[in-house]
């Protein structure tokens, strides 16, 4: 690391030690692990996020993501089936909403899928589509 | 117009491993694991208790660091923030 | 294949699967040997040989743990051998003509994977299956014909994001995988290593294992 001692400085700072550079904009200095893919690329993209898990069933799902109770103004009801693998996919790239769900609730699922931790259901097959292979 | 205010968890809520220069941090809450590159895990430690904005932690940070001239600092420290944020690292206030 | 053998492979799965329900270990996929208590482990994409090379250094001094599968204890860090039959595939075949004939199977030709050969652990590695090692190396091979031999470092942190996505319960083991995993890699140096050939292969492992303090 770069020793920088500022010589001229006559206040009591210690000199600095370490040079820091903070990134560009669109650097990334952050990536997440997660779970390996399954076996074989089929699996992965039939594997199933039910929307919400069913540890929250009934509960509504407000347009950023988030569960809320049911009939809060503008969230919406729980998806009608379980999305798969290959419809993530797709939606969370901007693709298009899985059949029979309109876009703006697609949306809504979209998030809720973008937040879901491990331990949740639906979790292994979302991350298992984001790591690189 | 405020800008937002971040907070990480206490410093127990994660373990952190250096590998060679970057770091390999599991987060106790969610179980999950991230590797971070310089300068995240600094701005996560220049977070510590106190909840602080882009220029505070920018602030916080030349206070420990020389930071690399020629650069927009708080643009890259807000970038950093949002990248920390999706990670579930820090939240805003 | 014998009766035995089939007994055996069924022992060693049971095994394995209560060994991943106690959560008592991190599994790799990852072709393993054994010298002298310390153990080699190699890992990277399928069709990268490594299970081949792994059966070849079985039957050059080295004891085979694994061609597959390797189990890394939690608690005190060493890898336990899971030997199972190898799949030998293809021009592999010709490399075991010399071993014992009750060692191999019959040749299965027309399979989805081509023609296939399935090989026994010698005498050795099933006496020693229950025998941990610890790591010393571990290993990225890669395998073409035309590539020059050769070797590089591999970063701390890439070998540990690798390792994540070669095993099956990083995930799920949570703080302990972590532990375990960053464990691993403090305690073991790391190379990616090309070959065309098996024989520059097994010279560049045993360079680099003599080049182990």
């Amino acid at each position: 690391m770069a020793e920088a001692e500022d010589n001229s400085d006559q206040s009591a700072r210690p000199s600095r030690r370490m040079v820091l550079a903070l990134g560009a904009a669109a650097a990334s200095t952050v990536v997440t692990i997660r779970p390996a893919l399954a076996q074989t690329a089929g699996s992965v993209m039939n594997c199933q996020i039910p929307v919400p898990a069913p540890q929250a069933a009934g509960n509504y799902i407000a347009p950023d993501g988030s569960l809320v109770a049911p009939g809060t103004p503008g969230a919406f009801p729980p998806a009608p089936r379980p999305i798969t693998g290959e419809e993530a996919k797709l939606l969370l790239s901007g693709g298009p909403s899985p059949s029979g769900m309109d876009s703006q609730s697609a949306q809504a699922y979209a998030n809720y899928i973008r937040r879901l931790q491990a331990g949740m259901s639906g979790f292994t097959c979302y991350a298992s589509l984001q790591m690189p292979r | 117009m405020a800008r937002p205010r971040f907070v990480a968890d206490a410093p127990d809520a994660v373990r952190s491993v250096e590998l060679e220069g970057l770091t390999a941090l599991y987060h106790r809450p969610s179980g999950m694991t991230h590797i971070l590159a310089p300068p995240a895990p600094q701005i996560l430690d220049a977070i510590g208790g106190s909840p602080a904005d882009a220029a505070e932690i920018l602030k916080r940070i030349g206070e420990r660091f020389d930071l690399a001239s020629g650069e927009d600092a708080e643009a890259a420290i807000e970038a950093r923030l949002a990248e920390l944020e999706a990670a579930g690292l820090v939240r805003r206030l | 294949m014998s009766l035995a053998h089939g007994l055996l492979a069924a022992e060693m799965g049971m095994n394995l699967q209560m060994a991943l329900g106690q959560k008592r270990f991190l599994l790799l996929h990852a072709a393993t040997v054994e010298r002298d208590g310390r153990a080699l482990l190699m890992t990277g994409e399928s069709g990268a040989g490594k299970s081949t090379l792994a059966a070849l250094l079985g039957e050059r001094g080295w004891r085979l743990m694994g061609d597959e599968f390797a189990l890394l204890d939690l608690e005190g860090g060493l890898l336990h051998p899971f030997p199972r039959l190898i799949s030998l595939k293809n021009q592999a075949i010709a490399l075991f003509d010399h071993v014992e004939p009750e060692r191999l199977g019959p040749l299965l030709r027309g399979t989805p994977k081509g023609t296939i050969r399935h090989l026994r652990p010698n005498k050795q590695a099933v006496e020693a299956m229950t025998e941990p090692a610890r790591p010393a190396l571990i290993l990225f091979p890669r395998y073409g014909r035309k590539l020059e031999p050769a070797v590089r470092p591999v970063g701390a942190a890439e070998v540990f994001v690798r390792l994540t996505q070669a095993s099956t319960n990083y995930v799920a083991l949570g703080e302990r995988g972590f532990a375990s995993l960053t464990g691993l890699i403090g305690a073991c140096p790391a190379r990616a290593v090309d070959y065309p050939d098996t024989d520059s292969a097994l010279a560049l492992v045993e360079e680099l294992w003599s080049a182990l303090r």
